[in-house]
C-alpha cells in the first residue's frame, strides 16, 4: 500500500482539509495553493493552523488503466452537451462538455469512487488524531473542509458515508465530528446526480449518496434525546461563479438541475466580471483552451473554475468560517 | 509557671488539623476514584457525568435507558480497543455472536449519543475535559481501529483495481462492471469491501510451447487462444506486490488456434481444447489432443482494452 495519510501535529485547534478537483495532481502540487490559502488569511490566523491535503488522481490512474471508460464517459458528456446547449446555445454547449472532462468519471465506477471516498475518510480519521494527539479533545476540535470541482463530490459522498456508518467512528453527535465547515467551491454534484439518473442502468447506484430518492441534501445524525439532527457540518457553504458551469452556471443563467442546493446551505455566487469574459463566444474560447492545453492554457489566469480565485477572494469569509 | 500563647494555640490547630484530615478522607471514601482509561473507565465516566448534571431528573426517561445500556455493557465483558469477544462469546455461534455484537455496539453508540450530545451541551468546556476523559481516549482507540480498517479496506482495493491487477478488455468490463457488479464476489459488498472474483473472457496472441517440452524436439510453438475462466484476487495483507505473492490467480478453459503463430483466430477452424491457470501474470496452459502440450504466456495486451 503506497499511500498514508497525512499527519502532523496541530499548532492550535484548528485544521483544515483541502480536497482538490480533477486533474494530474500529485502530493506537493497543491503547495502553492496551501500557501496562497496562508496568505490571503494572514499571519494572525493561518500559523494556527494545520492543513491537509488528500490527492487521488493516482486511484483514477488505476481504474483508467484497469478499465478504460473512454465510451461511456463520452456518452455523458453527450448528454451534458445537449442539455446544457437547450441552457445557453450548442457551441457553449460543447465547450462546456468538453471543459467538464473527467468530472463525471467517478459515478462510472463504483469501486473507483468508493476508493477516493475511504481515502478522504482515512484522512480525515487521522487529522482527528492528530489533533487528540496534540492535546485536543474531540470536542474541542475545530476541523474544516475545503474542496474544489470534483472534489466536491468526494466529499459529499464521504461525508454521507461518516454520517451513516458507525463504523467509521466520524457520526456528528455520538462521535463528535462536526465538522466546523465544509466549503464547496463549484460542486458538481448535481450535475453529477441529474446525469446519474439519465443514464439509469449504466450508472452503478450502490454506495452513491448523490443518487438518494431525498435528493441532495446535508447529512446528520440524530440526537437520541431531542431528537434533532446533528448536521455534520455546524457550516455547509457553496461558492460557485456565475460563469463556472462545473457549478451549475451557464454564463450567468443558473441551471438548477446543475447547481447544487440542499436545504440549509449557505450560498455564494460570485460574480465574475473581474475576469473580463465579455461574451459567450469569449467564454467558449477560454473554456475551449484550457480543456485542451490544462494548466499551460494562456488563458489559465481567465478560468472561471479556478480554486485560487476562489480561496482568495473569499479569503475573510472562510477565516470566519473556520475558526 | 504561665504557659505562653504560642503554647496554648498549639492543641487548637492540632484539633482543626485533625478536622480538616477526617473531612478530606470522607470525602475520598465518598467519591470513589474511577477508573483511568478502557472501555470500563469510559462507561464509568459517562456514570460520573450523568450524575453530575442531573440527568435522572432532566430526562428521566433516557436516564433509565442509559443506565440499562451502561449496566449492559459493563455485564458484557467487552475487551478494551472494542474487541467484543467475552468469554461467553467463544462458546456461542456465529449468528448468536453476531447478533450479540450487534447488541452490545448499538448499546455502546446510545451511550455515546446521549454523553457526547446532550450531557455534553450541560457541562462547561473544561467538566468535559476532566470528567469525560476517559470516554475521549476511549473514542481516540476506536478511531485508531476505525483508520487500521480503512487502511486494509484500500489495500484490498489496490489489490483488486491497482498497478498489479490485471487489466480488462472491453467484453470483460462489460461483464465484470456491467452484468456482474450487483454480486458482491463480483462488484463490491454493503460495506464497501471489494469481492474476490473476476470473469476471465480474453483473447490471448501468443501462448509459446518450449522445445523441451515437446516429446519430438522441435523448436518453439506459438498459439492464439481464447480464455475463459475465474480470475481469483488475493484480498489479503502483503499481497499483490511481487511475483511470489501475487495480486492474483486464475484458472479456466482454453480455445486454441489449431494453425501456429500469433493473432491467429481460433475458430477458423476446428480447434484445440485445453486448460491454464495463471500465477500473477505467469500463465501455464495445457493443450489435449493427439499433440498434448504445455504452453506458457504471461498476462498483457498487446492492444490496450482489446487483446
Amino acid at each position: 500500500m503506497g499511500w498514508k495519510p497525512q499527519s502532523q501535529l496541530w499548532p492550535k485547534q484548528t485544521a483544515v482539509l483541502f480536497i482538490h478537483g480533477i486533474g494530474t495532481a500529485k502530493p506537493g502540487s497543491y503547495d502553492p495553493l496551501l500557501k496562497l490559502f496562508a496568505d490571503s488569511l494572514g499571519p494572525a490566523v493561518a500559523p494556527g493552523i494545520a492543513k491537509y491535503c488528500v490527492y487521488y488522481d493516482d486511484l483514477n490512474d488505476w481504474f483508467q488503466d484497469k478499465i478504460g471508460l473512454a465510451s461511456q464517459l463520452s456518452a455523458l458528456q453527450g448528454f451534458v452537451e445537449q442539455a446544457a446547449a437547450r441552457e445557453t446555445d450548442p457551441d457553449l454547449g460543447a465547450a462546456i462538455a468538453a471543459f467538464l472532462g473527467d468530472v463525471l468519471l467517478p459515478i462510472l465506477n463504483e469501486a473507483a469512487r468508493l476508493a477516493v471516498r475511504d481515502r478522504i475518510l482515512a484522512q480525515i480519521q487521522q487529522i482527528r488524531l492528530d489533533g487528540h494527539k496534540s492535546g485536543v479533545q474531540f470536542q474541542n476540535q475545530k476541523i474544516s473542509i475545503i474542496c474544489h470541482s470534483m472534489g466536491c463530490f468526494h466529499t459529499y459522498e464521504a461525508l454521507h458515508a461518516a454520517s451513516a456508518d458507525p463504523a467509521l467512528q466520524l457520526l456528528p453527535v455520538s462521535d463528535l465530528m462536526q465538522f466546523r465547515s465544509v466549503i464547496f467551491m463549484a460542486s458538481p454534484v448535481q450535475l453529477i446526480r441529474t446525469v446519474a439518473q439519465e443514464f439509469g442502468a449504466l450508472i452503478p447506484k450502490g454506495h452513491l449518496a448523490a443518487l438518494s430518492d431525498q435528493g441532495v441534501f446535508r447529512p446528520s445524525e440524530t440526537d437520541v434525546v431531542t431528537g434533532n439532527p446533528g448536521y455534520c457540518a455546524r457550516d455547509w457553504v457553496s461558492i460557485a461563479g456565475d460563469l463556472d458551469p462545473v457549478g451549475g452556471h451557464f454564463f450567468k443563467k443558473r441551471a438548477p438541475w446543475a447547481y447544487m442546493a440542499p436545504a440549509g446551505q449557505t450560498a455564494i455566487v460570485e460574480d465574475q466580471s473581474f475576469l473580463d469574459i465579455k461574451d459567450k463566444s469569449d467564454l467558449i474560447g477560454i473554456l475551449a483552451d484550457i480543456a485542451v492545453n490544462g494548466e499551460s492554457s494562456a488563458q489559465i489566469l481567465r478560468n472561471p473554475h479556478s480554486w485560487d480565485n476562489y480561496i482568495a477572494h473569499h479569503a475573510a469569509e472562510i477565516a470566519g468560517w473556520i475558526a | 509557671m504561665e504557659k505562653s500563647p504560642r503554647d496554648t494555640q498549639a492543641p487548637v490547630r492540632l484539633l482543626i488539623l485533625w478536622a480538616v484530615l477526617i473531612l478530606v478522607a470522607s470525602a475520598a471514601a465518598k467519591e470513589k476514584p474511577l477508573p483511568e482509561s478502557g472501555f470500563a473507565a469510559a462507561l464509568a465516566s459517562v456514570r460520573a457525568a450523568a450524575a453530575e448534571i442531573k440527568l435522572a431528573q432532566l430526562e428521566p426517561a433516557v436516564s433509565v435507558k442509559l443506565e440499562d445500556s451502561l449496566d449492559f455493557l459493563d455485564s458484557a465483558d467487552v475487551a478494551d480497543g472494542w474487541a467484543v469477544a467475552g468469554h461467553d462469546l467463544e462458546r456461542m455461534s456465529a449468528a448468536d455472536k453476531r447478533e450479540r455484537e450487534a447488541r452490545l455496539r448499538g448499546s455502546f453508540l446510545f451511550v455515546k449519543n446521549v454523553a457526547n450530545g446532550f450531557i455534553r451541551r450541560h457541562l462547561d468546556s473544561a467538566r468535559q475535559e476532566i470528567l469525560l476523559k476517559p470516554l475521549d481516549a476511549f473514542q481516540a482507540r476506536e478511531l485508531e481501529s476505525a483508520l487500521a480498517a480503512r487502511m486494509r479496506n484500500l489495500e484490498m482495493l489496490e489489490i483488486k483495481y491497482g498497478p498489479n491487477s490485471a487489466k480488462l478488455n472491453v467484453v470483460e468490463v462489460l461483464v465484470n462492471h456491467f452484468l456482474l457488479r450487483g454480486i458482491p464476489a463480483f462488484g463490491v459488498d454493503a460495506q464497501g469491501s471489494p469481492g474476490p472474483l473476476e470473469m476471465v473472457l480474453s483473447y490471448s496472441t501468443s501462448y509459446v510451447t518450449p522445445a523441451w517440452s515437446r516429446r519430438d524436439g522441435t523448436g518453439i510453438l506459438i498459439a492464439s487462444a481464447c480464455e475463459g475462466g475465474v480470475r481469483y484476487y488475493f484480498l489479503r495483507p502483503g499481497w499483490g506486490r511481487n511475483a511470489l505473492l501475487p495480486a492474483y490467480m486464475a484458472v479456466g478453459g482454453l480455445l486454441a488456434a489449431k494453425e501456429e503463430g500469433v493473432l491467429r483466430n481460433p475458430f477458423a477452424m476446428e480447434p484445440d481444447f485445453g486448460g491454464f491457470l495463471s500465477w500473477g501474470a505467469v500463465k501455464a496452459g495445457i493443450i489435449f489432443g493427439d499433440d498434448t502440450r504445455v504452453m506458457l504466456n504471461r498476462q498483457f495486451q498487446f492492444i490496450p482494452y482489446l487483446f
